[in-house]
């Protein structure tokens, strides 16, 4: 798995709250039955997204095996994640890394 | 199959042979949404992890799990009641099933579903170029998956357009 070299370049937050205030993400995960244009056509449906933002996730999704798709506190992401499940789409939840 | 659709709407026709294989199908994943459960490749695929730690999976499927068993299950007992509708009385050419928005996601998901259940037992991987060898056991299987990959293709190009 890719590590996110840009988080030391980031300002330091507030040591204390950081474990705490860390968000909680939506992660979708390629898969070789899924259409690209159902997923596409499952992020306009669930994320109420246009057709070219969700065109953009769909391909991260099959380019990178994986894309950050939202991103909250942990109830919501159980939401999303509830709702692309009901749609056969791989999904998990996750801490923010 | 025949299809036409545009803005959220399609008409889709089955031809008799076309409706017998599509009704099988949606007969069996009823019946395997009985008989699964953990540890079947099909319903770990259905029924995914939502979380790497297992505690947390585990919770979440009890959260979420029924829902999602009792929405599948509706919308592929609802194609199927619709399907059988359409082939009565028989006809040579069959009959067309009028979808709007609601149906047509209905139809949409539940093709899905099929896929996802006889893609996983079939082991379809990324390089899938939808050629069939014939000397293979599963062949007939293979050919009715991407049947019913162009037949979503098609619902899903008439919800898009």
């Amino acid at each position: 798995m890719a590590t996110d070299t840009d988080v030391a370049t980031v300002e330091p937050e507030v040591e204390e709250d950081a474990e705490t205030d860390r968000p909680w993400q939506t992660v979708v995960w390629d898969d070789p039955i899924n259409l690209m244009s159902y997923v596409t056509h499952v992020f306009m449906t669930v994320f109420g997204y246009p057709e070219p933002t969700a065109t953009r996730l769909m391909l991260a999704v099959h380019q990178e095996g994986r894309a950050v798709v939202s991103s909250g506190p942990r109830e919501r992401m159980e939401f999303d994640t509830a709702r692309l499940h009901g749609y056969g789409l791989w999904a998990t939840v996750q801490r923010e890394s | 199959m025949k299809l036409t659709g545009s803005s959220g709407r399609a008409r889709v026709r089955f031809d008799p042979a076309e409706t017998l294989i599509l009704g099988a199908q949606l007969d069996e994943l009823l019946v395997s949404l009985d008989e699964m459960g953990p540890g079947d490749p099909v319903w770990e695929r259905l029924y995914p992890a939502a979380f790497g730690d297992a505690d947390a999976a585990e919770e979440f499927r009890e959260m979420v799990g029924e829902d999602l068993d009792n929405a599948r299950r509706e919308r592929v007992g609802a194609c199927r009641a619709e399907l059988a509708a359409a082939a009565e009385p028989p006809t040579r050419r069959g009959r067309d099933i009028v979808l709007g928005p609601e149906e047509l996601e209905r139809w949409i998901m539940a093709l899905n579903d099929l896929r996802l259940a006889l893609g996983t037992t079939l082991g379809i991987t990324a390089d899938e170029d939808g050629s069939i060898d014939p000397d293979e056991p599963l062949a007939g299987q293979r050919a009715i998956y991407h049947w019913l990959t162009a037949v979503q293709d098609g619902l899903v190009s008439a919800a898009l357009a």
